[in-house]
C-alpha cells in the first residue's frame, strides 16, 4: 500500500501547477494627443506592437529624418502592416509631437 | 495601471523598500522614490518606477515590451545584483508569459550528427553543472549620455548586473550533438517573437570556436534560484564578457550552421565601427562595421551622487564597482580633482574575472565647493577607460571615465 501511495504521489507531481506565469502591467505612457490626422493613424498602426515610450523618450535632436526612418523601418523591416499612404501623416505627427517639439 | 488601488500599493511597497535599503546604503536617492519616479540626468530623462513581476520598482524604459533599468542606487554596497533588481531588455512584445518547465524543450540541430531534444531535467541530470559569476550589460547601456545624443533606448547607467549563473557548458551540449567539421557558427533562438508574425525573429550567432570555448553556458539558475521570467526563464545563454545582446532568453533552439548568420539582429543591428576605438567622429557613419562583441572596461562610484555633500578634511568613503571583458581588473584609481591627481583604491572581494570587482577608498575632501570625483579602472592587459567619451552612431559601448560632482562644505 505504501508503495502504491508513493507511486501515486509521484504520478501526480508533474500535473501540479508548476508552470511559471506572469501578468504584465498595462501601458502607463500614452501617445501624446494631437489634432493632427497622424495621431489616430499612430494609435492604429503603432500601438499593436509597442508602447508609446519608444517615441516619448527620444532626444530633442530627433527630427523628421529620424521619424521617417523609424516608420520605414517598422514597415519594411519589422513588417508592420502600415498603409503606404498613411506614412506621411504618421511621420508628420511624430515630428510635430516628439523630439524638439515635445512639450 | 492594472487596477485602481495599485498606485497606493505601489507607494507602500516603494516606501518599504526605501526604508529597507537605507539601512545598508549611504545613498539618499531612493528614499524619496516613494514618488514612483526619478529623473536621469539628460534631456527627457524623467522616468516612472514600477514593479513588474518578480521585480522591485525599476525604471520603465518601455512597458511593452518590458524594458526595465536598475535604478543606480541599487548597485551600492553589493557585488551580486539580486534577481529582482536585474535589468530587463526585450526586442519584441511577443514574450512568453506562461512557461511550463515540464514540457519545455531545448532543441539542438543543423549541422550535427545527433540532433538533441532536451528537457530541463535532461540538462540538470545528464550534464555536469558549472557555476560562473558574470556581468551582463546591455550594448546600449548609458546611451542617454551620448553627446550628441543618438536615437534608441535612452538608458542611464543601470542596464547592467552581476549574477551567479549555474548551467551546462554549451560546449558539452554541442559535443553531445557532434557538430560537423565544417561548422562555422551557432545560432540561438528563444521563445520571444514579433507580435505580428513576420518581423525578424530575435536570433543571435556566435562563431563555432567561441561556442565551444567552455565558457559559454546554458544557464538554468540565477543567484541560486530559477531565472526570473523577464530575464529568460527557464534557460538563458550566458556569454561571459560579451554584451547582453548575445544572452538569449527563453533559449529554445540551437542551430549549427556552415556560414555566417546574417539575420537582422546580427546585421545591420548591433554593429560597431571596425576600428580600435569602435568609434567615429560624431555624426559620421563608419566605413566598415563588425558585430558588437566584448565589453569595454568600466568603473563606477556607487555611494556618492551629484546630490551628495561631504565635509572638507573629514575622511570620506568612496566605493563602487569595476568590470571588464574578463581579463580581470587589476587597479582602480580615484581622483577628487577631475583627473589631475590620482590615488589607488583598495580592491575588494574577487568573485572571478567576469564579475563586478568592488573597490573602495577613504579620501579627505580637499577644499570647499564642487569636487569632481572620478574613477578609472585598469585590467591585466593595461587597458583602461578614456577620459573623453567616444561616439558611435548606435550609442553602444560607452566606457568614459565617469564624473560625480559632490559638494564639499
Amino acid at each position: 500500500m505504501k508503495k502504491i501511495a508513493i507511486y501515486l504521489a509521484l504520478a501526480v507531481l508533474p500535473t501540479i501547477g508548476v508552470a511559471k506565469e506572469v501578468t504584465l502591467p498595462q501601458d502607463t505612457v500614452f501617445w501624446r494627443p494631437s489634432s493632427l490626422p497622424g495621431y489616430q493613424l499612430t494609435l492604429q498602426n503603432c500601438s499593436t506592437c509597442h508602447s508609446a515610450h519608444y517615441a516619448e523618450y527620444q532626444p530633442p535632436n530627433s527630427g523628421k529624418a529620424y521619424w521617417q526612418g523609424a516608420v520605414l523601418k517598422m514597415k519594411n523591416i519589422f513588417k508592420a502592416p502600415i498603409n503606404e499612404n498613411d506614412i506621411p501623416a504618421i511621420v508628420e505627427y511624430l515630428t510635430q509631437t516628439y523630439g524638439d517639439h515635445r512639450k | 495601471m492594472v487596477n485602481d488601488n495599485s498606485l497606493s500599493t505601489r507607494r507602500r511597497r516603494l516606501l518599504a523598500f526605501g526604508l529597507a535599503s537605507s539601512a545598508f546604503s549611504m545613498l539618499p536617492t531612493l528614499t524619496k522614490a516613494a514618488e514612483t519616479s526619478l529623473t536621469l540626468p539628460f534631456d527627457f530623462g524623467e522616468r516612472a518606477l514600477e514593479a513588474f513581476p518578480e521585480k522591485k520598482p525599476m525604471i520603465v524604459l518601455t512597458s511593452r515590451p518590458p524594458q526595465l533599468e536598475t535604478p543606480f542606487s541599487y548597485f551600492d554596497n553589493k557585488i551580486i545584483t539580486p534577481n529582482d533588481e536585474f535589468f530587463v531588455r526585450y526586442h519584441w512584445a511577443g514574450i512568453p508569459t506562461t512557461i511550463d518547465p515540464l514540457t519545455y524543450r531545448l532543441k539542438v540541430g543543423g549541422n550535427v550528427s545527433k540532433p538533441l531534444d532536451l528537457s530541463l531535467e535532461d540538462l540538470k541530470t545528464k550534464f555536469t553543472a558549472k557555476k560562473i559569476v558574470a556581468v551582463n550589460q546591455c550594448s546600449g547601456n548609458s546611451r542617454g549620455f551620448f553627446e550628441p545624443r543618438v536615437n534608441g533606448g535612452q538608458s542611464g547607467n543601470g542596464n547592467m548586473g552581476n549574477a551567479t549563473w549555474v548551467g551546462v557548458p554549451l560546449k558539452d551540449i554541442l559535443n553531445a550533438a557532434n557538430p560537423g567539421t565544417d561548422a562555422k557558427q551557432v545560432t540561438f533562438d528563444g521563445l520571444d517573437k514579433p507580435p505580428l508574425g513576420d518581423g525578424p525573429d530575435f536570433v543571435k550567432a556566435l562563431n563555432i570556436d567561441h561556442a565551444l570555448d567552455g565558457e559559454v553556458l546554458v544557464a538554468y539558475q540565477m543567484n541560486g534560484t530559477d531565472i526570473p521570467l523577464l530575464n529568460g526563464y527557464p534557460l538563458k545563454l550566458i556569454v561571459p564578457g560579451y554584451y547582453g545582446t548575445y544572452w538569449v532568453k527563453h533559449l529554445s533552439n540551437i542551430n549549427v550552421i556552415n556560414d555566417v548568420f546574417n539575420g537582422f539582429w546580427m546585421n545591420p543591428a548591433y554593429r560597431i565601427p571596425d576600428n580600435d576605438c569602435h568609434c567615429v567622429e560624431p555624426g559620421k557613419a563608419p566605413d566598415k562595421t563588425i558585430p558588437i562583441n566584448k565589453f569595454a572596461i568600466r568603473s563606477f562610484i556607487t555611494n556618492l551622487t551629484n546630490a551628495s555633500i561631504v565635509n572638507v578634511g573629514k575622511p570620506t568613503l568612496a566605493r563602487g564597482i569595476a568590470f571588464d571583458a574578463g581579463l580581470g581588473i587589476t587597479r582602480v584609481m580615484f581622483s577628487q580633482d577631475g583627473g589631475l591627481s590620482w590615488q589607488e583604491t583598495k580592491l575588494g572581494e574577487d568573485l572571478g574575472r567576469y564579475s563586478f570587482r568592488p573597490w573602495s577608498i577613504q579620501f579627505n575632501p580637499s577644499h570647499k565647493g564642487k569636487l569632481d570625483l572620478r574613477v578609472q579602472a585598469f585590467n591585466r592587459a593595461g587597458e583602461t577607460q578614456p577620459m573623453k567619451a567616444t561616439w558611435n552612431p548606435a550609442g553602444y559601448m560607452r566606457n568614459v571615465v565617469e564624473s560625480v560632482v559632490v559638494n564639499a562644505v
